[in-house]
């Protein structure tokens, strides 16, 4: 009778010996956790396909630091209260707090796109020796020497991180100068040529080759100031053997139906269909209250073309008509005057999931930079051949050699095509920090644009100002790092 | 008269006396006070075995050796009458309830003690009135009721989780919310489904020592919840029914257009800016709304239906309950519906073996409003909900469509002399609030189930051995549904359907002796849990809906995977977490005089990293039963004096599951010109991995004491502690050129330290009067004391970059910015003042005039500094109680002093153009400098407020809470219906509630700020908050 309770006790004695089986070794099951992972060449494939997803996140950001701080684009309201057009004032009219939110977001943006490139180059030896491994490894160096360059151009000297540190090392990291932040990725710029393919399959077209790694190492000569041989040289061989050529229609460069064209050398590339991949740009740059008419899901009118890139156009440009709009048709049939860029718009049936690709590299860009050394090097007549095949791309009459006395005209020809030629391309503040010609032009197009007469308070822009300050959230988290001068 | 009763009293005396020679059998009845029947009361013969049990009437037949004998009659919570029985074979006997606080029994964590015995820092929450009280929520039935214990309201959303704190803020990232254990079972939202008819009591573990049996997730303090059991009776039926209406407490007092450009042209005609053709186009807008009040909606109720029967005979007792409650928030589709079932059930299977069942059910609907209530209030007057003639003259627009800001942007208006000029009324380009709340639906339905079973084996008299396993589900889905255009032109519509499926198991294995060797008595208890949680999230989310007439996902076109932001849209997912747990605690007492507790809780938790999994929480405590000392039996007026003494650590380890890992996920790109989808890996999130991460460990000492005065008419209880977090878990921000933003980390301590006083006092106790008063009031010091790395302090950016800092030495938490003296009276005062001013930020006359701390003449971010902290100083609470024959009646004060909040409304235009309080003596001009300390609104010229010490303002409040009366028939006219009790009520919520004056805003207990910016340590900001509610409700109360 009594022993019931022995054996009650027993039952739950070994149900309760069975539960402490139980383990506490519980790894993540929606995710996988870094330390298991990277053992193989379809691993590191992964790694390396990360590397081009994380493309995407700097681009977002990047007309807010370029485009709109040049004279391409600007604000369309004077005056507005809301938060993000308040930030976005301070990028057209140079004043920039180290508080903002955009500067913040790209510098985590750019940083994590490196930890991940790092991330490949820590595990990459264990691929066996040959062709594949070297192919990720130079697509790793060369994305990450893509964004550093970005990087320096913006920030001045920064943090060169080169392996995956820790938040303890971090903070022990000091801000590399700008020369041995040039040196190092000329030496990066040129192994990754070294490593990588010259040609890609159909299929993996948009993975990065050798042409890529040379274009941007003569531009990084360029800035520089090495306008010799060597840059020459680099610049003949894309030009001579890549095996790229421009489009017969400018509009077909960016036509939804032909990207990857045998004109981009590198894109960062968007694909709708609600897979995370969409391009949030025909939204953000389509007008505000436009509804449906330009773009479904409305639009942001940010980035909005000035009259002075508008009025540069010359009426038989075609390619003005790609880059942008000036009016839009409403349903009811009403026109709205409105300018807008259409360049990286296409048709969505979300709202900023667009599918067109955002060049990085064109062939043209190629031809002019070639230009550009040519002229320097062996005057305006060697430059007007390379200068007049993308000006007449563009429907446009050849330019005699008459209307280039010097060395000069053909820069200032070069530097006008080049804004035409790559208008909204974010290359315009580029082209000025390479040209030196940063501070005249933006101080003159606040006098010029008609636009600034009803915005108070521009102080215009000077050497200091041509450097976005380090964000103030990495300077809390670190505080013995120097800000730049100015901020 | 009274000489012939004692007579005959005498009389019968004499009789029985003369029949109690031999053995005879006696019989009677054990009532209680209220004369009901008592079931299962133990009668005993004293000095012998001899014995009975009540039946279920209350009578008993008793042999008893004669008529002379004794008998001990005694029951559970009852006190123990020894009754002669004078030769009397017939009685009635009645037993009183045991009022006396010294048997009082106080839950503790496995297990219970006598309050008497206690020495930690416990207290408990017993209030009959709470049930009748018009709130949906237990916890908000807790709000200042316990000394130390903080409840803030932060959304007058209805069915929204209040925030609960006990003795201050611990952590900096982990979670500061306390374990909720009800039953026994942890269950993290307990409080929002357990229902008040069914709580027995609620007690709170306030200090470590007594928290740390719960090791791991002790640090927070720990509430017990209690419910009801059945008692051996006839089935005793209790039905409850209230309805309570709701209404705003105060709303904004926001201008009219009308009015607004009124003050204007007054303005102009004192040299301030007139209005501009944007204003004046407001005037030929013929239409007032007010829009606050189309955002409230015109009747809001709560109702609610309670019952439950409870009995059972000797040895099996049940209890069943079932309670629905609506609750709609004021605001237009904020709507709460909880249906809650509990059964309990106990059966003596033998003599030494008890099993027992408890489960409860419930479901919810909660209904989210989608616009925030701010967006009402911004609205301008002019702009009606939907087009009425006059606007559809201006705009074009078909009367009775939506009306939204941009439809008059280029339109032309008329002024009062005729004139037509072109205007654009307001900039916005989204639809009017009342348009998206009405196109965009939010519903959270949970489904849970809590069920456990237990068996309590007596292996000896001494020793049992308790097991209780169970499982906690929960289900919860979150559904949505965005209509075409429903915040703005061309949105797209979308359906979204998220569900959670949570599965606790937990197992909890006891064994308990105890043992008195003379003076010396000690209780013993030992034991292991285990507890794993599962869990399994899923989403959908269909896109591109031909219509809006269906919301399920089969009428989509498409399935998106990731918002444009990112997020997860179409997933599923899953986590598990393990906690394995060891325990023991030893009570010890000796000579009833002098108690020791001392217990040791080992946890192995799977959310670290492997080297620290294990953590150990000891504690111990001492008490000193004072008025059992000889020499105090010189001060009668002291019943009862207890000193108290504790110390525990107790852990936290409330972070997201696998922080120890650097987690990877999908990164994808296309290739090719066909853009063929591959599939990338990479740590997406801003999170590194932590693999040394452990626990964060609150060290608390406890000192107290317990005093009842006057025959226990007046109890006070005092406690003063200090505790000290260390290893903080926190989410350090870490340098983005890592890649990545933050990391878990333990780093850092936090001290808090505070006093509490707890008083109850019974000031008038009569047959038709009773008075008694219970007041509380808690201060807590916090202070964060080092974060590591040798850092001094650490900024956070809330949603519009407001600041607020975590700096060693001071508050864990302080607003950030900069400091204002009033505003600049002329522009010739800032030219005078040689100050530089950060580039764009130059201000203009009549604007805030921030302080140059540093004193280089140039305001920057140098001059940035703390500007107070949102903790309060002190919190209070009183509640007088009545009776007055048949009439109950109480009142329940709550306050908080010194608390700080970041107005967030003032960070919008229109409110700083319209709402009333900001705009009131403004600055003019020079000569009508106004109040000389309120700004005028001058946009976009000098330092935002939100960054400034200007919307930093004193949220102190005294609320009177509740007010409730109540009467119950008289006896005789309920026994006439068949009933055991009727009673009405009527009660009524912030009937009045005071503010400071500084405070600006309408409810000083709302915080919210958006989700993305939301973190520990920003805490004070307060945007759209709803307005406080005043409920006002009548009762019904019958029991049979």
């Amino acid at each position: 009778m009594n022993m019931k309770k022995y054996y009650i006790l027993t039952i739950f004695g070994i149900m309760s010996l069975l539960m402490t089986g139980c383990s506490l070794e519980l790894q993540p099951i929606s995710e996988i956790g870094e330390g298991s992972y990277y053992k193989n060449a379809s691993e590191i494939n992964a790694a390396v396909v990360a590397c081009y997803n994380g493309l995407q996140a700097p681009m977002s950001e990047e007309w807010v630091l370029t485009e709109l701080r040049s004279d391409n684009t600007r604000p369309y309201n004077t005056v507005s209260t809301s938060t993000s057009n308040l930030l976005l004032f301070e990028f057209d009219q140079s004043k920039i707090s180290a508080t903002n939110s955009h500067v913040y977001d790209y510098w985590v943006a750019v940083y994590n796109e490196i930890a991940r490139c790092n991330t490949v180059l820590k595990h990459i030896d264990v691929m066996d020796e040959g062709d594949t491994r070297n192919h990720y490894e130079g697509e790793a160096r060369l994305l990450r020497a893509y964004e550093y360059f970005n990087l320096v151009r913006l920030f001045g000297p920064v943090f060169l991180v080169t392996e995956r540190i820790s938040a303890e090392q971090a903070k022990s990291t000091q801000r590399t100068t700008v020369a041995e932040v040039y040196t190092w990725l000329e030496g990066e710029f040129a192994a990754a040529a070294d490593l990588l393919p010259d040609s890609r399959e159909e299929d993996e077209l948009g993975r990065v080759t050798s042409w890529v790694a040379k274009t941007m190492l003569a531009d990084l000569y360029m800035n520089e100031g090495k306008y010799d041989e060597t840059t020459l040289n680099l610049l003949k061989d894309v030009y001579t053997n890549s095996g790229f050529e421009l489009e017969d229609n400018y509009a077909d460069v960016f036509s939804i139906d032909n990207e990857m064209n045998k004109e981009i050398l590198f894109a960062v590339r968007y694909t709708s269909g609600g897979i995370g991949l969409g391009s949030a740009f025909g939204n953000l740059f389509a007008p505000q209250q436009s509804g449906a008419a330009v773009v479904n899901g409305d639009g942001k009118g940010y980035n909005y073309p000035t009259s002075s890139i508008t009025g540069l156009f010359s009426s038989s440009d075609t390619r003005k008509d790609v880059c942008l709009k000036q009016t839009y048709t409403k349903e009811d049939g009403t026109i709205v005057d409105m300018r807008y860029i259409t360049k990286f718009t296409s048709p969505v049936t979300i709202k900023n999931d667009g599918d067109k690709d955002w060049p990085i590299l064109r062939f043209s860009d190629v031809i002019l930079l070639y230009a550009a050394v040519q002229n320097e090097v062996n005057g305006p007549e060697a430059a007007r051949g390379l200068y007049n095949e993308v000006h007449m791309r563009a429907g446009l009459k050849e330019v005699a050699a008459s209307a280039f006395a010097n060395k000069y005209d053909m820069r200032v020809a070069i530097a006008k095509e080049r804004r035409l030629e790559f208008a909204f391309e974010n290359k315009r503040w580029y082209d000025l920090l390479r040209n030196n010609t940063a501070v005249m032009t933006i101080n003159n197009h606040y006098v010029e644009e008609q636009y600034y007469e009803e915005v108070s308070g521009i102080d215009g822009l000077n050497q200091n100002t041509l450097l976005l300050p380090i964000p103030q959230k990495e300077i809390d988290v670190n505080t013995n790092i120097t800000q730049n001068v100015g901020y | 008269m009274k000489n012939y009763k004692l007579l005959l009293i005498a009389v019968l005396c004499l009789c029985t006396t003369v029949f109690a020679q031999a053995q005879s059998q006696i019989t009677g009845r054990v009532v209680d006070q209220n004369q009901q029947p008592m079931i299962g009361v133990t009668l005993k013969v004293e000095g012998s075995s001899i014995g009975a049990i009540t039946n279920f009437d209350g009578y008993f037949n008793l042999e008893v050796p004669n008529l002379k004998a004794h008998i001990l009659v005694s029951y559970l919570g009852y006190q123990t009458k020894n009754v002669a029985l004078n030769g009397k074979k017939n009685l009635v006997i009645q037993l009183k309830e045991d009022a006396q606080a010294l048997q009082e029994v106080v839950v503790v964590g496995y297990g219970v003690q006598k309050k008497s015995h206690l020495t930690g820092a416990i207290s408990k929450f017993q209030d009959a009135t709470a049930e009748d009280r018009p709130i949906a929520r237990v916890d908000e039935a807790l709000q200042g009721r316990i000394a130390g214990v903080s409840i803030t309201k932060t959304s007058s959303e209805a069915g929204s989780d209040p925030q609960i704190r006990v003795r201050g803020m611990g952590s900096l990232s982990a979670s500061n919310t306390p374990l909720v254990v009800v039953d026994g079972y942890p269950i993290a939202d307990g409080l929002s489904f357990v229902d008040m008819n069914d709580v027995e009591s609620i007690e709170v573990l306030k200090d470590a020592a007594s928290a740390a049996i719960y090791g791991s997730r002790g640090a927070n303090g720990v509430i017990l919840v209690t419910t009801k059991k059945g008692k051996a009776s006839k089935p005793k039926y209790s039905v409850k029914l209230y309805t309570g209406f709701k209404s705003a407490y105060e709303l904004h007092d926001m201008a009219s257009a009308q009015e607004y450009v009124s003050m204007l042209q007054d303005e102009e005609s004192k040299g301030g800016t007139g209005p501009g053709t944007t204003e004046l186009s407001w005037l030929a807008i013929d239409n007032y709304t007010d829009w606050q009040k189309v955002a409230i909606k015109d009747v809001s109720r709560i109702d609610k239906a309670q019952f439950s029967v409870s009995g059972g005979q000797d040895k099996t007792q049940y209890y069943l309950s079932g309670s629905y409650t609506n609750d709609e928030g004021i605001m237009v589709n904020s709507n709460y519906t909880k249906y809650n079932m509990r059964a309990k059930l106990k059966t003596e299977l033998s003599k030494n073996v008890t099993v027992g069942i408890n489960i409860n059910p419930s479901y919810s609907k909660k209904e989210t409003p989608a616009s925030n209530y701010t967006d009402f209030v911004r609205t301008y007057s002019w702009l009606p909900v939907k087009h009425t003639e006059a606007t559809s003259a201006i705009t074009g627009e078909p009367v009775g469509s939506w009306a939204h800001g941009r439809h008059f942007k280029n339109q032309d208006y008329t002024d009062a002399d005729g004139n037509v000029f072109t205007a654009s009324p307001w900039g916005t380009s989204n639809n009017n609030p009342m348009c998206v709340m009405e196109n965009e639906s939010r519903y959270t339905t949970d489904y849970r189930l809590s069920t456990d079973m237990y068996i309590k084996v007596d292996i000896t008299p001494n020793l049992y051995f308790k097991s209780s396993n169970g499982f906690y589900l929960k289900y919860r889905v979150y559904d949505v549904y965005h209509n075409m255009n429903a915040k703005g032109d061309g949105d797209a519509n979308y359906s979204l359907y998220q569900n959670q499926l949570m599965v606790d198991l937990l197992s909890e294995n006891t064994l308990n002796y105890s043992l008195g060797l003379g003076d010396h008595h000690f209780d013993m208890m030992a034991g292991w849990t285990i507890n794993s949680d599962s869990y399994k999230y899923a989403g959908i989310n269909g896109v591109g809906f031909p219509t809006d007439m269906v919301h399920t996902i089969n009428a989509a076109t498409s399935i998106s995977k990731e918002e444009s932001d990112g997020d997860l849209a179409t997933y599923t997912t899953r986590e598990k977490e393990m906690l394995l747990s060891a325990l023991g605690r030893i009570n010890y007492s000796y000579k009833d005089k002098y108690l020791l507790s001392a217990s040791f809780r080992a946890d192995g938790s799977s959310k670290f990293g492997p080297e620290n999994r294990w953590g150990y929480f000891p504690s111990v405590s001492l008490g000193w039963r004072m008025e059992q000392e000889k020499f105090m039996k010189a001060v009668p007026e002291i019943s009862r004096l207890k000193l108290r003494a504790s110390w525990g650590l107790s852990g936290n380890n409330s972070i997201p599951n696998y922080a120890a890992y650097d987690k990877i996920n999908s990164a994808n790109y296309t290739f090719g010109t066909t853009s063929t989808l591959v599939s990338g890996l990479a740590n997406t999130s801003s999170t590194l991995g932590n693999q040394t991460i452990s626990w964060e460990q609150t060290s608390e000492f406890n000192y107290g004491f317990d005093l009842s005065l006057f025959d226990n008419r007046i109890d006070v209880s005092a406690n003063y502690y200090y505790s000290k977090t260390n290893s903080l878990l926190f989410e350090q921000p870490a340098m983005a050129i890592t890649g990545y933003t933050n990391f878990w980390n333990n780093i850092g301590k936090v001290r808090n330290k505070g006093i509490e006083f707890e008083v109850q006092t019974y000031n008038i106790r009569n047959k038709n009067f009773e008075w008694s008063t219970s007041f509380n009031i808690s201060a807590n010091k916090n202070r964060l004391i080092e974060l590591g790395d040798n850092q001094s302090r650490i900024l956070n950016y809330g949603e519009r970059s407001e600041v607020y800092i975590a700096e060693i030495n001071k508050p864990s938490i302080q607003y950030y910015g900069y400091k204002t003296d009033g505003i600049w009276q002329s522009a010739q005062e800032i030219a005078d003042s040689g100050l530089t001013f950060m580039v764009g930020k130059s201000p203009e006359q009549g604007t805030l005039k921030v302080v140059d701390t540093d004193g280089n003449k140039i305001i920057d971010a140098n001059d940035r500094q703390a500007l107070g902290d949102p903790f309060p100083d002190f919190t209070w609470g009183m509640v007088n109680s009545f009776k007055i024959k048949n009439f109950d009646f109480s009142f329940a004060l709550q306050g908080e002093q010194g608390a700080k909040v970041l107005n967030g409304d003032g960070y919008y235009s229109e409110v700083k153009k319209m709402d009333k309080s900001f705009t009131n003596d403004r600055y003019i001009s020079p000569e009508y400098p106004g109040d000389g300390q309120t700004p005028t609104f001058a946009n976009g010229s000098g330092i935002g407020w939100e960054l400034t010490d200007y919307l930093i303002e004193d949220a102190s409040y005294v609320a009177l809470r509740n007010v409730l009366i109540g009467y119950k028939l008289p006896k005789s006219q309920v026994k006439k219906m068949g009933l055991s009790k009727v009673r009405v009520f009527a009660s009524a919520e912030n009937l009045l509630y005071l503010w400071n004056s500084d405070y600006k805003g309408i409810n000083p207990e709302a915080r919210s700020t958006s989700s993305q910016y939301s973190s520990p340590l920003i805490e004070g900001y307060q945007r759209g908050a709803f307005p406080l509610q005043r409920t006002i409700s009548v009762g019904l109360e019958i029991g049979f």
